[in-house]
């Protein structure tokens, strides 16, 4: 315990310079990547993340060799990655899942034999890359992250019914006079640089994980896109900055303690949304097989019950629940009957 | 332009009798493939149009054609009078897309699908009015789902989602509606209730072009049908006409040829000349008979 901390009764980890900024840049890191990964989920893109952090890597490597920021260029390798990713796709070949296999593992090799030809170049050098070292995060380091997350995180939020638009249907979304192929290329964009900016936190290696196990765990527990995107973001930060601080007490690797933080929340999610289901399932009764389906204008009577509509079927009460009905009894409250 | 009124065809009648589609002997297809050949056709607001014919006779790639998803090859195509390479006004045009399911990777609701409906009608950055989710409410209302607006869409029946992609398209509130096999492969309670939406929509003045193989379930909506066949129009008439010559094709002596007997009341002229046979107590009848030596 450091003196600083017991005179302000800062916790400790607060009382050093490089914990700070290991938990500000996982903060940052926490935010923008479920963001941007829930329309690479919507997309089902969930690996090309992977994919951009092997490229990435190809960079890392041409940085250190030149004496460069390895952040810049690895941020030059990985947009230009995501270019090249969305016009082999919008070609629609395919030979373009190949092609990109091939990209990507032409930068991994890339990158390491780059960085085998340096003089410095040895394997640790290349490990916190691959696996994070954030506690190295220099205050450099830590402005352009931020400027960069600042970016991503605007971005994304601005485009955000578009994005939407483009992942739920692309064929309508071009229909309707929208940008796709621009759009498309702009969240490849997004997505290289959020991977450059987790390159430190969590590791080129593990950096989809952060962009997709969040995004997992709110489908399992949201309704709708909107709360879905807010608790990713919110699961997103709890483990980064979570993850951080376990690292610290636990002395565990920080993008390996992130990351199973993260699938211990998606765990947890899954039990919860299954056992739900089964209470919910057992709870609720369907109506029999309905091939008549009730509305305004069906001639069933519609009975205002308890915030939600019964329609009067030959004396049953149907309530309209997902693609079904439900049977209700009019003499029980709503939340006796369904539990959503 | 948020003063447009919601798909009715009073507002295009404003143009003048300026047909909504005009199609001259125009190709489209992929890449230099032409799958629609030398179609020749005028749509005017109002009616509603099935488009019908065998698989792989070019029915969606003609629609398609329209919205810009294929290649223009040839002839002359344009939208409310402006040549299709220039048209930008894209949300004057309400798609619905062929889909036997909407997309189950992530949640969305009802009313997010809808809303996408708006999003041409909104700047870059603009957001979701108080008017935008009044139109969003309406269209819900209007395909009979205003019950399952903030339901996740992947837990609603087929018939269902076929009908949150009318609403998303009413939402744009478009001059026409565009329809890709509406009623495919839905069970038959959501086949009524589509039924029922179509003759809603019919009876507020809608311009629908409704791409389909059953007509059974557009009973009594339609004005006219146009039957394509290797990409070419071997009909373009009333439905009762249809019935007619279909009865003769059926029953005639050359049934299996369809090419040049198909429109009974045809002079050997362009396709489009049947649609002065229209039923007189349809709306715009006028409009269509002035429009035959276009």
């Amino acid at each position: 315990m450091s003196i600083a901390g017991w005179v302000t009764g800062m916790p400790e980890i607060l009382t050093y310079d490089f914990m700070q900024r290991a938990l500000v840049a996982a903060f940052l890191v926490g935010l923008a990547a479920p963001m941007v990964g829930v329309f690479l989920v919507q997309r089902r893109l969930s690996l090309i993340g992977d994919g951009m952090g092997h490229v990435a890597l190809a960079g890392v490597a041409v940085g250190v060799v030149t004496g460069q920021a390895p952040v810049l260029t690895a941020l030059v390798f990985a947009v230009l990655a995501a270019v090249v990713i969305e016009l082999v796709r919008a070609r629609g070949r395919t030979s373009g899942d190949v092609a990109l296999a091939v990209m990507f593992y032409g930068g991994i090799a890339l990158g390491v034999v780059v960085i085998g030809t340096s003089v410095d170049g040895t394997p640790t050098n290349l490990d916190s890359f691959l696996f994070g070292a954030i506690s190295t995060t220099t205050d450099t380091d830590l402005k352009v992250f931020a400027a960069l997350a600042f970016v991503v995180v605007t971005l994304t939020w601005a485009l955000r019914p578009r994005l939407f638009a483009v992942a739920n249907d692309e064929e309508y979304a071009r229909a309707t006079g929208m940008r796709v192929t621009a759009l498309n290329i702009t969240l490849a964009v997004l997505t290289a640089v959020t991977v450059v900016v987790a390159m430190r936190v969590v590791g080129l290696l593990l950096i989809s994980a952060l962009m997709i196990v969040p995004n997992a765990t709110a489908q399992l527990i949201a309704g709708s896109f909107r709360s879905a995107i807010r608790m990713a973001v919110a699961v997103g930060v709890v483990c980064s900055v979570g993850g951080v601080t376990t690292s610290f007490y636990a002395d565990t690797p920080t993008g390996g303690t992130i990351v199973l933080l993260a699938i211990a929340l998606f765990l947890a999610a899954s039990s919860y949304s299954a056992m739900h289901n089964r209470i919910a399932g057992r709870r609720h009764l369907e109506a029999e097989l309905h091939e008549h389906e009730h509305g305004p204008d069906c001639g069933h009577p519609a009975i205002e019950h308890d915030r939600h509509v019964d329609y009067l079927h030959d004396g049953h009460h149907h309530a309209p629940h997902e693609g079904h009905y439900d049977e209700h009894d009019p003499l029980k409250t709503h939340d006796d009957q369904v539990r959503h | 332009m948020t003063s447009r009124r919601h798909l009715t065809s009073s507002r295009v009648a404003g143009d003048g009798s300026q047909p909504i589609v005009s199609l001259r002997s125009a190709s489209f297809g992929y890449a230099d493939r032409p799958v629609v050949a030398g179609a020749t056709l005028d749509i005017h607001a109002g009616e509603i149009v099935a488009i019908l014919g065998p698989n792989g006779s070019g029915k969606s790639t003609l629609v398609k054609g329209l919205l810009g998803l294929n290649n223009h090859l040839a002839g002359e195509v344009s939208l409310f009078g402006t040549p299709i390479d220039g048209f930008r006004d894209h949300a004057r045009l309400g798609y619905v897309p062929q889909r036997h399911t909407l997309s189950a990777s992530v949640r969305a609701t009802a009313t997010e699908i809808v809303a996408v409906g708006r999003l041409p009608h909104q700047g870059l950055l603009g957001r979701t009015s108080h008017e935008d989710r009044r139109i969003i409410e309406d269209s819900l209302a209007l395909v009979g789902l205003a019950d399952r607006a903030t339901v996740d869409v992947s837990t609603l029946s087929g018939g269902q989602q076929r009908r949150v992609l009318i609403a998303r398209a009413l939402a744009a509130q478009p001059d026409v509606l565009i329809m890709d096999e509406p009623t495919a492969g839905v069970d038959r309670a959501s086949q009524e209730v589509l039924g029922q939406v179509l003759a809603r929509l019919a009876g507020r003045g809608a311009t629908m072009l409704i791409v389909t193989h059953e007509l059974q379930a557009l009973d009594g909506v339609l004005t006219r049908i146009v039957q394509l066949d290797g990409g070419r129009v071997t009909f373009d008439g009333t439905p009762a006409d249809y019935n007619r010559s279909h009865h003769a094709q059926t029953g005639g002596h050359d049934g299996h040829h369809h090419d040049d007997e198909a429109p009974l009341a045809s002079p050997a002229a362009g396709p489009l000349d049947h649609i002065s046979h229209l039923p007189a107590d349809r709306l715009h009848v006028h409009r269509r008979v002035g429009d035959r030596n276009a």
